[in-house]
């Protein structure tokens, strides 16, 4: 007995059992300070996390909490555009979402059903909300250069005799060099020719040879002193070759400059017309390119609204893949969660459904989706989309439906097929330039395409094939010169175009290209009035440029005669001076004195013998 | 916070186990450095409660950890990363995250296991360290502080008037919680 109350004495001394109660009263305090403060804390969190992702103000009116099953509504939710601070970003009168709680408390949020209900993009405020991080200019940037990209051509042809007279025109300029080419390369020919041996020195040197040919050998010394005059002489021969010689050479080399500069004369016309072309974006005209022209703007500026929307969304999603596989530098202050490999793995956060419906000016839209995530390779399913509507602009009816799902690699890779049809449009400014303004009063209009993107770390692409019909269309516009005039009857006259616009290449700057039924009928209607216009304009052109040529090539004919018979006066010196060389002078005299010497010889030997 | 900074001077000045208070801060250092709602804050909670452990030591360290975590965490957290990327512990990881208990203790977090084995590791050194200067103080530095002008005015405030009551030289509530 006092063993044990002994023992239980070591105990408490150890133990306090009313401490059970304490831990209880404390624990039983969390759970109801929680359960009263709950709808509070999610408020403030949504504020508070909303506002450091979007970088600018976030509201939410209230948020109700019920706890079995677990079901999250959050009412009148307002989330500040950074970039203008006086309206939403988007904003929704309720959103209701069912969150596993089992998964919640192991780090994951998994939400079965997510419904939002009314969800509006660009809304008014009633007061401007705060802005917490400044958007960069960008967006506004890409859009000055994308417009700057676009073509517009002039519609009007340059005047021929203004062209002409540009001192800018190569064949003007080829034609000034060549010419002070030819100066320049007969100066220095001239300069040589002075060196040269004239046509007395070279009938004096012939005199000279002439004479030691006749020059009286008698003997062995007169000999010597033949041949010593004879080698004194060539020794001037040679140095008169070697001044020929550097002509010859300066002639090759001033014949070949030349000659390049005439080469580049001859093409200079082609060139010159070329560039016209270019500047005056004939070329353009000449492909009848006018899909491009009067849409490729439109296009563009639609694409680009997309592009902005997507580049907003895809990071969000790559940038999360890329920091799930520590690829981000995340060791500043929260941590994060590190998952493991598991029977049955479950992204970090997952929507199994979602169903929103959407407020816009151009209609009403139901978003219907399924598998959002950007863990999409841990169930091995993309997440899908399908957005509706019934009344896109007051009649049109629009689905697309796509799917996307981000790689562990922190690629994003989707696809999507879209659908319009009885889709009224009215009030469409197609051109608004100096020479043609053109409206599409109204029209109907239906299409499909499909589209596929890719974005990688290093780069990304975009595939897109989209056809458009427009039908029972009523144009109206202005035109101010006799190409604008034909297009605007032209139009006026059709009653339905087709329109095929593709996308392809980088998500950013895709190449876009337009075709349409347009173009051919327009085709006929240039090649009457057009075609011979410009025909006439580029053989006024080339001819004004060819005369350039022919008179350059006459007022260098002159030169190029003194060159040709500079180079006759060098082969013939040099060939004088080379027959003065090899002159048999010196031979004969040696022969003469062999001879003299023989025949005295034989006298001797006749007067010795009888 | 005047009373519990009263109690924690009474607890410090009483009979109260110096292994009590120490065990205390030590403990207060681990649920201090990691989330406040962690379950092994709760077990902790727990065992802190049961055990005769000094509850205004305990609740002054986990204050004072708690606002030192906010200058710690970029090192709780690298703590955290290395532990769970290592790839010598991945096994013992992939093992312990196919338990419930593991993930929901979120151990597999990079802050609140950083805060744990950070917590746990430095727990032991300052459960000595406590109770070496609480043996100190007892001695020496409280004779030291005596000597001091503010102390002598600390004395003749409310402050110490609380003091007195709850170290029971001035009411009959005596004695450490």
């Amino acid at each position: 007995m006092n063993s044990a109350v002994a023992n239980n004495k070591g105990i408490k001394k150890f133990i306090r059992f009313q401490g059970l109660l304490g831990f209880l009263a404390i624990m039983s305090l969390i759970i109801a300070l929680l359960y009263i403060f709950a709808e509070s804390l999610v408020k403030s969190a949504i504020e508070q996390g909303g506002g450091m992702l979007l970088g600018a103000e976030v509201n939410v009116a209230s948020v109700e909490l019920e706890y079995s099953p677990l079901i999250l509504t959050v009412n009148g939710l307002e989330a500040t555009d950074a970039e203008q601070p006086s309206h939403n970003m988007l904003s929704f009168k309720q959103a209701s979402a069912g969150i596993d709680v089992w998964h919640y408390l192991l780090g994951k949020t998994i939400i079965e059903q997510l419904d939002i209900d009314s969800l509006e993009f660009m809304t008014k405020r009633e007061k401007a909300g705060d802005v917490y991080r400044q958007k960069t200019l960008d967006d506004e940037l890409n859009a000055q250069t994308e417009q700057s990209l676009l073509p517009s051509v002039n519609l009007q042809l340059p005047d021929v005799n203004a062209l002409l007279h540009n001192d800018n025109l190569q064949t003007v300029r080829a034609a000034q060099n060549l010419q002070s080419g030819y100066k320049e390369e007969n100066a220095k020919l001239a300069a040589l020719k002075e060196k040269l041996p004239s046509k007395a020195k070279l009938k004096a040197y012939q005199v000279k040879v002439k004479s030691i040919g006749e020059m009286k050998v008698k003997n062995l010394a007169d000999f010597n002193k033949v041949k010593a005059e004879f080698d004194a002489l060539k020794v001037a021969f040679e140095a008169d070759q070697a001044r020929v010689k550097q002509a010859q050479e300066q002639l090759l080399a001033s014949k070949e400059r030349l000659s390049n500069q005439l080469t580049t004369l001859k093409n200079a016309p082609e060139k010159d017309w070329q560039t016209i072309e270019k500047e005056y974006q004939l070329d353009n005209v000449d492909t009848e390119d006018f899909a491009h022209i009067l849409f490729g703007e439109k296009a563009r500026g639609y694409y680009q609204k997309a592009e902005t929307l997507y580049q907003r969304i895809a990071p969000m999603l790559s940038k999360s893949a890329a920091e799930q596989n520590g690829q981000v530098d995340r060791s500043a202050a929260t941590g994060h969660f590190i998952h493991f490999d598991e029977a049955n793995p479950l992204p970090e956060f997952l929507i199994k459904k979602a169903t929103l419906s959407m407020v816009l000016s151009q209609g009403d839209f139901i978003v219907d989706a399924k598998e959002l995530t950007h863990q999409h390779w841990l169930r091995g399913k993309p997440s899908e989309l399908k957005f509706t509507s019934t009344n896109l602009l007051a009649t049109g009816q629009m689905t697309i439906n796509s799917q996307f799902s981000v790689e562990k690699s922190g690629d994003l890779v989707g696809n999507g097929q879209w659908l319009v049809k009885q889709l009224v449009l009215e009030s469409i400014d197609l051109n608004e330039t100096e020479s043609l303004s053109l409206t599409l009063n109204k029209g109907e209009l239906a299409g499909k395409g499909d589209f596929t993107f890719n974005q990688q770390k290093q780069r990304s692409h975009i595939g897109s094939n989209n056809h458009f019909i427009l039908e029972s269309a009523k144009y109206q516009g202005q035109a101010s010169s006799t190409f604008a005039n034909m297009l605007l009857d032209t139009f006026k006259a059709l009653e339905s175009l087709t329109l095929d616009v593709s996308l392809d290449g980088e998500i950013a700057d895709p190449k876009l290209s337009l075709s349409s039924s347009l173009d051919s009928v327009l085709k006929g209607a240039f090649e009457k009035q057009i075609a011979n216009k410009l025909n006439d304009f580029k053989g006024k052109v080339n001819t004004g440029l060819n005369d350039k040529l022919t008179q350059s090539l006459q007022m260098n004919s002159k030169d190029k005669v003194e060159l040709i018979n500079f180079e006759t006066l060098l082969t013939d010196t040099d060939n004088a001076l080379e027959t003065l060389k090899n002159s048999d002078v010196v031979k004969e005299q040696q022969k003469k004195l062999q001879d003299k010497a023989t025949d005295k010889l034989k006298d001797k030997l006749g007067d010795l013998f009888g | 916070m005047l009373t519990l900074l009263a109690k924690l001077l009474t607890a410090l000045n009483s009979e109260s186990s110096i292994r009590q208070i120490s065990l205390a801060i030590a403990l207060g250092l681990i649920v201090g450095l990691s989330p406040l709602f962690s379950l092994h804050n709760i077990i902790i909670l727990f065992f802190v409660m049961l055990i005769r452990v000094h509850l205004g030591s305990f609740i002054l360290a986990v204050g004072f950890f708690s606002g030192l975590s906010y200058l710690l965490s970029p090192l709780i957290v690298a703590v955290g990363e290395s532990l769970l990327t290592a790839n010598s512990l991945s096994g013992i990881f992939t093992a312990l995250y196919q338990t419930s208990f593991f993930k929901l203790a979120h151990w597999h977090h990079t802050y609140t296991l950083g805060a744990l084995v950070l917590g746990a590791l430095l727990a032991v050194p300052l459960y000595f360290f406590s109770k070496f200067i609480i043996e100190k103080y007892r001695v020496h530095i409280m004779a030291f502080f005596e000597r001091f002008r503010l102390v002598k005015a600390l004395k003749a405030s409310k402050f110490y008037r609380l003091y007195l009551e709850f170290s029971g030289q001035g009411s009959s509530l005596g004695g450490a919680l």
